[in-house]
């Protein structure tokens, strides 16, 4: 017999007994009826708990499907453009709209738009001071829109700043105590807020890294990138923003913020979302602490060389799902295809050779079995194991890898026998209550301090039963949109082994 | 019966098994096993994982199986019902108020050889004591979280 029902049979025998028994309990009695208690107690969590991990695996699920289909869909639009687009000579189609080259010279345009008088929002001019970066956050906190003349102008003044920057930057503990570390966003704009009002604002003393994605999913996307760039702008040595598998205009087509920006900013949305794609893949990928802690959104691959990255041309790599070869001749439709590919050869050898390590950057996961395989899940970048982050490390000396691009339900977790960090900062991600959100500080000891938080929008604190409930329904509620999106699939699939048509299997 | 425990035990390993490699952490244990209705102590869950860790830290389904299925067959661990436990509040409850204190409950579940954390209390306490009073009716919290463990 269990334990449970030994310790149990007591309060049993003494209850049937006399009254008085039962009115004094003696302290050995009540021990066990108290201990009896926490056994089932603590068996009622770990069921909850289990219901938990069945709901984070029912989304998680679902989030990578989606990657998983994006990476499909764009491997068919670049076979589209590839063949297709030379055929297709009446004007520009859809797609080569929406991949227009970058470097055209539309730097000057935002010159153009004028603000009018009766605008109530934040007036900002360069260079930047305290008191606009402090305007725009209460701006944003007021739910204000910064006009699109200004926010052409932030993103202009940081592509010119990007320009300048290393693929890999170096910051040190030495001129500030403590340099604050923060995971995913995903335009949660309440998490920033959250962080900068327990944290303070970024500044010389503060200092800060963003570790990518930080717009997409989140209904605030806008307002973060904004606000970090205007932080970037005003402490360029002390702000800085690795660029995460987000960070990537054709996620963004998928993943809400290319609708955010053309719901906000009606007239000049195209115009904005055209700077974004260069000033996204203007951004640095990896952060090195004190030569001795690396930063990078995803993580590395058994491939991953720091010097390469490093050599790399990285605003080349525009998209990790499209490969970089095309080229505005290559859109320009008019022109006959098999004049410019000729004289895309060269330029083509080298966007191939560079997209492969920025994806395996942007796009990895830990592991905790040996090896590095394709990460098949999210169909994009690996898996690494504790080898592979042993053997990268131990090559530069390094002492530990910070990485994020996963949600953790205490907004961090640690792996790989404590060299890896896993950081993410937006919380209730998945759902209302699903996870916390965390940040890392790191002093000059580089022993890494975890902050958590989360951002409740209900004064009352939902007990776990209730929270596992929430997203419960809503975990099923997306598995019933996804089955209802595929019902003819499904009803083809099921029909194929249903051969007298029962209705039944 | 062994053929239904056997897929009851593999269903539970798979939703942590999240490589799809048959192997767990050895911190989702505790979890896989109560979620089989069986409910070790701490100190019991620890002798259940020392039997069937690897040294990596991980657990495979190959190892625990056997030792799984033993557990089930032989019911050790079995559940508390419903009735015990509120035989064992009713013990606690002294003056047979019908309620207890939350400080009265806290304070026992602060003792005892595996006292529950301050994380654990506080959990408890949320969903036990009523909005607007400091009384835990344990009849009705009893009924409430049977009810909640079968759906």
């Amino acid at each position: 017999m269990g334990c449970g029902t030994s310790i149990a049979t007591e309060p049993q025998s003494k209850a049937a007994g006399t009254d008085e028994a039962a009115r004094n309990p003696s302290p050995a009695l009540t021990m066990k009826a108290a201990i009896l208690i926490q056994g089932w107690y603590r068996r009622y969590m770990a069921r909850l708990e289990m219901r938990r991990r069945y709901t984070w695996n029912i989304f998680q699920s679902i989030e990578y499907a989606g990657e998983q289909d994006q990476l499909q869909l764009s491997g068919f639009f670049s076979f589209m453009l590839d063949n297709f687009t030379h055929l297709n000579s009446s004007g520009p189609d859809l797609i080569s709209q929406l991949l227009v080259d970058p470097w055209l010279g539309r730097d000057t345009c935002h010159q153009l738009i004028p603000v009018a008088e009766s605008y109530s929002g934040p007036r900002i001019s360069f260079p930047l001071s305290v008191s606009h970066t402090d305007a725009l956050l209460t701006a944003f906190k007021e739910h204000q829109i910064l006009h699109a003349s200004y926010a052409l102008q932030l993103l202009w003044e940081t592509k010119k700043l990007l320009k300048q920057m290393p693929n890999i930057v170096h910051m040190s503990t030495s001129y500030a105590k403590e340099i604050t570390i923060c995971g995913d966003l995903h335009g949660h704009l309440d998490d920033l807020l959250l962080i900068f009002y327990k944290n303070g604002l970024p500044s010389a003393d503060t200092p800060y890294v963003f570790n990518g994605d930080f717009v997409d999913r989140g209904k605030q996307s806008m307002e973060v990138v904004l606000l970090l760039f205007a932080y970037l702008l005003l402490y360029p040595n002390h702000m800085h923003l690795n660029r995460g598998n987000h960070e990537d205009h054709i996620m963004n087509l998928r993943y809400g913020f290319t609708k955010e920006v053309m719901q906000k900013y009606k007239t000049h949305g195209r115009e904005l979302l055209q700077l974004f794609q260069d000033v996204f893949s203007l951004l640095p990928v990896a952060t090195v602490i004190d030569s001795k802690v690396l930063v990078v959104h995803g993580g590395i691959s058994d491939q991953t060389d720091l010097d390469f990255l490093n050599s790399i041309e990285r605003h080349k790599v525009k998209s990790a799902l499209r490969l970089p070869r095309h080229s505005v001749q290559q859109l320009d439709v008019s022109r006959p295809y098999k004049q410019t590919t000729s004289s895309l050869r060269s330029a083509d050898s080298h966007c191939h050779r560079w997209l492969r390590p920025i994806v395996d950057v942007l796009w990895s996961d830990p592991k905790p079995q040996e090896g590095c395989s394709p990460n098949t899940f999210r169909g994009g970048g690996c898996y690494y194991g504790p080898d592979v982050t042993r053997r990268l490390l131990l090559h530069h000396g390094y002492q530990l890898l910070i990485r994020s691009h996963e949600c953790k339900q205490e907004g961090y977790e640690i792996c790989h026998g404590g060299h890896v960090i896993t950081i993410f900062s937006a919380s209730n991600y998945y759902e209302e209550g699903s996870n916390r959100g965390a940040y890392v500080k790191l002093g000059p000891d580089l022993v890494p301090r975890f902050y958590q938080y989360q951002v409740s929008r209900t004064t009352r604190k939902l007990t776990l039963t209730q929270r596992v409930r929430v997203a419960e329904g809503s975990a099923l509620r997306a598995l019933q949109e996804k089955l209802f999106s595929h019902r003819s699939e499904l009803l083809t699939g099921f029909l194929q082994h249903d051969h007298n048509n029962t209705g039944s299997l | 019966m062994r053929s239904a425990d056997h897929r009851r035990i593999n269903d539970a390993f798979q939703v942590f098994d999240h490589d799809l490699n048959n192997t767990v952490d050895v911190r989702e244990m505790g979890a896989i096993v109560r979620s089989l209705g069986c409910f070790p102590t701490e100190a019991e869950l620890l002798d259940i994982i020392d039997e069937v860790e690897e040294p990596t830290g991980f657990i495979c389904f190959e190892r625990f199986l056997p030792t799984m299925s033993k557990i089930l067959m032989e019911h050790k661990f079995s559940p508390i019902p419903e009735d015990m436990l509120l035989m064992a509040f009713e013990v606690l409850d002294q003056q047979k108020k019908g309620y207890l204190e939350s400080d009265e409950l806290t304070n026992y579940m602060r003792h005892g050889d595996e006292p529950f954390s301050q994380q654990e209390i506080e959990e408890m306490m949320s969903s036990a004591v009523g909005p607007d009073s400091n009384a835990v009716h344990y009849k009705d919290f009893v009924n409430k979280m049977v009810l909640d463990g079968q759906t």
